[in-house]
């Protein structure tokens, strides 16, 4: 039977052995040796000299330590621990635990010096607002958590640690206020979650890709979440916030097709302000998804629905095309899409040159070259600035793909089959749910005082929470009772 | 299965889009001849089609255009019938012919003379002109109408611009092909079509052809166009310029409600029309312009109401006794309250026989209403 040196000797050589990089610091005591075993990349170096190995080193030589003595006595570590499964060693060195093991003991320690390398707190990117906070989350999990709990400084805010992803071991937190979010929801997030089986998970992205219930489903059902405050707003109306590790975009959950149109400024600028630009986003999304379908339409098939006089114009102006209208509004909305796609892949100073060629080569020389009508030049860069607008650009992603071929549709039926196409988009719409709400809430199912609330009234004023999410707890605030005597301390 | 289902409708839809006839007729705009103007004449017993096309091509696409050059190309077609005219037509077109941008129908008076009853059926049938398009008649060659603008300028679009602001200063009823083509299949068939003529490089409306069982029956000169817009415009605007002893008035006209009440007793059709008007006082070439003295006040209204009478009585003399054609539309009143009279009776004979009687009442300022009681045409 091997005796605890043995054994000790036998688990330090074997951890070692696997080439993972792993730092040991050996150091002996009355009757033993301790190893102090670390990754020196992700570890604070001078906090394991200082708070571990020195009081460690400076013990009297004649005590025998155990895990549970160094960890009273001699550490000045504020998170350690004592722990006895040896087979986990090895995934809390990874994961940037310090780990002390003890030849005269079986138990040994883990330290928590991580040190990992973090941006400072950025301003948004994705999510711009000109009257909100500007701190947005990092890669950075912890980071970010505190950022919300900075905020919300409930004692119903809970936050569950998972993990998913077998080689990454990425740390998840779902987010959420116990007493307002629905419970099937958090459940349910959660079980889709530990269902996860892949080697990795690096990204939120991914792991929306992995939650979400039809993977074939083109629209987005969870919201993208950069800005803390935004986090906190969503925390507060119920829903359910998931945080990656190592990622700087979280996840809410349930997502409504409406809510992909809300915008910070909405709830920080006057409710009428917030009406207006709602309105303009529906709109774009509108005119992102048909403005070139209905060209296509109105030039190639329902001509007699332009003034007399335009229609003169557009043949004048289209005289010179070569191509039918829908292989025109194909090619510039083909080669728009490839500006774009340029330009988010280059460095930003070269991505300027491109966007100036572009912009002479589509929209000067095209047109001189006879390859473009004029105005199906206007619509596209339309239909590209609209496609701006939308607050998620994730549903604008959507909408791209639809244009495309809704496009085609119309090419080939003219305006049968450019209602017929977005019949069964809204089909499509109505028939989908994030997280067992409706996705077309408050619309379809139809609900009234929702609809108020979440489209035309700004939701921070709003008393109640949306009826749709479900939540614990639909009121944001309590009843105001009116009082007998209001008033009449005037009157004393 | 129910995937197999879904399939099964997307086929199913699928099939139907492309089974429903009309959804492969894609035609870019530029690829059909815009025709802006139709002026159809009858010359040597031939129908003659005159079209204007706008010329799309030659104007350079979307630079270079010049202002000089000609915009519009005339394509003339002839047949013994129309169907051959336009088959004339169709043969010299480079595309196909594009109708829902023509916004006039230009019927020469020879055309009218005879009988129009068939152009407007295949206007009825054809749903590529826009039934709102206006439909003129004109005494004028065609090759010079359509030489006023040399080309540059679309006729169709200046007659229908005319018209347009006519109606919108309330001097016109507006009347669209469509409206003629219901009047042409009713039971009585009269009414009028504005005529234009050449005046320099311009257009004027020179008066109305009169069309009564769908041929011209006479011409109803300018002259007498106060009263026929009085008679059937919605709510006319006229100026009238009335004296009184060394100082003229300029009074503005508005009449405020026309009522047309129609009589049936011993076979006898009568029809009384109540105007009540409202005069405003303009101006005057007095010293005190606008103010109408004290003095002058019954004078001017006696006479405004001469004038506004005189005007009425004498479209309704030319519409009873000369023309002998309703086209002020008396007919629906009648028929409205005396429906079975009206079926019994034949308004073609009734109406030259009908009593019509005037009453007017006219507000001046809104100040003082004088009612003059009730005439009768003799």
């Amino acid at each position: 039977m091997a005796t605890k040196q043995e054994r000790f000797h036998h688990l330090v050589n074997s951890i070692l052995k696997l080439n993972l990089n792993i730092t040991r610091r050996t150091i002996p005591y009355e009757g033993g040796r301790l190893a102090v075993l670390y990754i020196k990349q992700l570890t604070d170096t001078k906090q394991l000299s200082e708070n571990v190995i020195r009081p460690l080193v400076s013990a009297s030589p004649k005590i025998c330590l155990t895990a549970e003595l160094a960890m009273n006595r001699f550490l000045y570590a504020a998170d350690c621990s004592i722990k006895k499964n040896t087979a986990k060693i090895v995934d809390s060195i990874l994961s940037g635990q310090t780990v002390i093991l003890f030849s005269t003991d079986t138990a040994y320690l883990t330290v928590n010096l991580q040190k990992i390398e973090r941006r400072t707190i950025p301003t948004p990117e994705i999510e711009f607002a000109l009257r909100a906070g500007r701190d947005s989350f990092i890669e950075n999990l912890d980071t970010n958590i505190s950022l919300i709990r900075y905020r919300i400084k409930d004692k119903n805010l809970r936050i569950k640690m998972l993990e998913a992803g077998k080689r990454t071991k990425t740390r998840i937190a779902i987010i959420y206020l116990e007493d307002v979010a629905n419970d099937t929801v958090v459940s349910e997030l959660e079980k889709r979650i530990e269902r996860i089986d892949v080697d990795g998970v690096v990204e939120s992205g991914e792991l929306q890709s992995l939650l979400l219930n039809n993977r074939n489903n083109l629209f987005p059902q969870m919201g993208l979440v950069e800005r803390s405050d935004m986090a906190c707003r969503l925390l507060l109306s119920g829903r359910v916030i998931t945080l990656v590790e190592g990622s700087g975009l979280g996840l809410s959950a349930p997502a409504a097709f409406i809510e992909f149109f809300y915008s910070c400024d909405d709830l920080y600028e006057n409710r009428f302000f917030g009406l207006f630009m709602r309105i303009i986003r529906y709109i774009s999304a509108f005119t992102t998804l048909t403005a070139s379908s209905v060209y296509v339409a109105l030039t190639s098939f329902h001509t007699d629905a332009m003034p007399a006089d335009y229609a003169i114009l557009l043949a004048e102006m289209n005289s010179r095309v070569p191509f039918p209208s829908v292989v025109g509004a194909f090619l510039l909305e083909f080669l728009i899409e490839v500006i774009r796609e340029s330009l988010l892949r280059v460095p930003r100073h070269i991505g300027s040159a491109i966007g100036i060629v572009g912009a002479i080569v589509i929209g000067q020389a095209a047109i001189s070259a006879g390859l473009f009508s004029p105005l199906m030049l206007i619509i596209a860069s339309v239909s590209l600035l609209t496609s701006f607008v939308a607050a998620d650009y994730t549903l604008a992603n959507s909408f791209r793909i639809l244009k495309f071929m809704l496009l085609i549709i119309t090419g080939f039926f003219g305006f049968y089959g450019f209602t017929l196409f977005l019949c069964l988009i809204l089909s499509a719409l109505v028939s989908l749910n994030s997280f067992g709400v409706p996705y077309m809430a408050p619309f379809a199912p139809f609900n009234l005082y929702d609809f108020i609330r979440g489209f035309i009234d700004n939701t921070a004023m709003s008393p109640l929470r949306m009826k749709y999410l479900r939540t614990k707890d639909n009121r944001r605030k309590k009843r105001q009772t009116k009082s007998k005597n209001a008033g009449s301390s005037w009157q004393q | 299965m129910i995937m197999v289902k879904k399939a099964i409708y997307m086929v199913g839809i699928f099939a139907l889009m492309l089974s429903v006839s009309g959804c492969w007729d894609a035609n870019d705009i530029n690829e059909a001849s815009i025709l802006t103007t139709v002026l159809l004449d009858k010359q040597d017993g031939e129908y003659v089609f005159y079209v204007e096309v706008a010329n799309t091509e030659a104007s350079g696409g979307t630079e270079g255009q010049s202002t000089q050059a000609e915009k519009f190309v005339i394509v003339k077609a002839s047949g013994k019938t129309l169907a051959e005219a336009r088959e004339g037509l169709n043969r010299q077109m480079r595309y196909p012919i594009y109708l829902s941008a023509v916004r006039a129908l230009v019927l020469t008076r020879n055309v009218v003379k005879e009988d129009i009853t068939t152009y407007l059926n295949r206007l009825r049938s054809n749903n590529d002109y826009r039934k709102k398009v206006i439909l003129v008649t004109t005494n004028e060659k065609p090759e010079e109408l359509f030489e006023v603008f040399k080309k540059r300028e679309s006729v169709g679009f200046y007659i229908e611009q005319i018209l347009e602001q006519l109606v919108a200063a309330n001097q016109l009823t507006r009347r669209t092909t469509g409206r003629y083509i219901e009047i042409m299949t009713s039971s009585y068939s009269s009414f009028i079509i504005p005529n234009i003529r050449i005046n320099g490089e311009a257009f004027e409306i020179d008066g109305f052809s009169v069309v009564l069982r769908n041929k011209l029956v006479g011409f109803v000169p300018n002259a007498e166009w106060n009263g026929i817009i009085f008679l059937n415009a919605k709510r006319p605007e006229i100026n009238y310029v009335i004296p009184s002893d060394e100082v003229e008035y300029t009074i503005l006209v508005t009449l405020k409600k026309r009522k047309v009440e129609p009589y049936y007793k011993n076979g006898q059709v009568s029809i009384k029309i109540r105007f009540v008007f409202d005069a405003e006082i303009e101006y005057s070439n007095g010293n005190d312009s606008g103010r109408l003295a004290e003095k002058d006040k019954k004078p001017v209204a006696e006479k405004l109401k001469k004038a506004l009478e005189r005007d009425i009585k004498s479209a309704l003399e030319t519409s009873q006794k000369e023309m002998k054609s309703d086209y002020f539309d008396f007919n629906n009143a009648f028929y409205m309250k005396y429906p079975r009279q009206y079926r019994e009776l034949s308004w073609y004979e009734a109406y030259p026989k009908a009593k019509l009687e005037v009453e007017t009442k006219i507000r001046i300022d809104e100040l003082e209403i004088f009612d003059y009681g009730t005439h009768e045409i003799e």
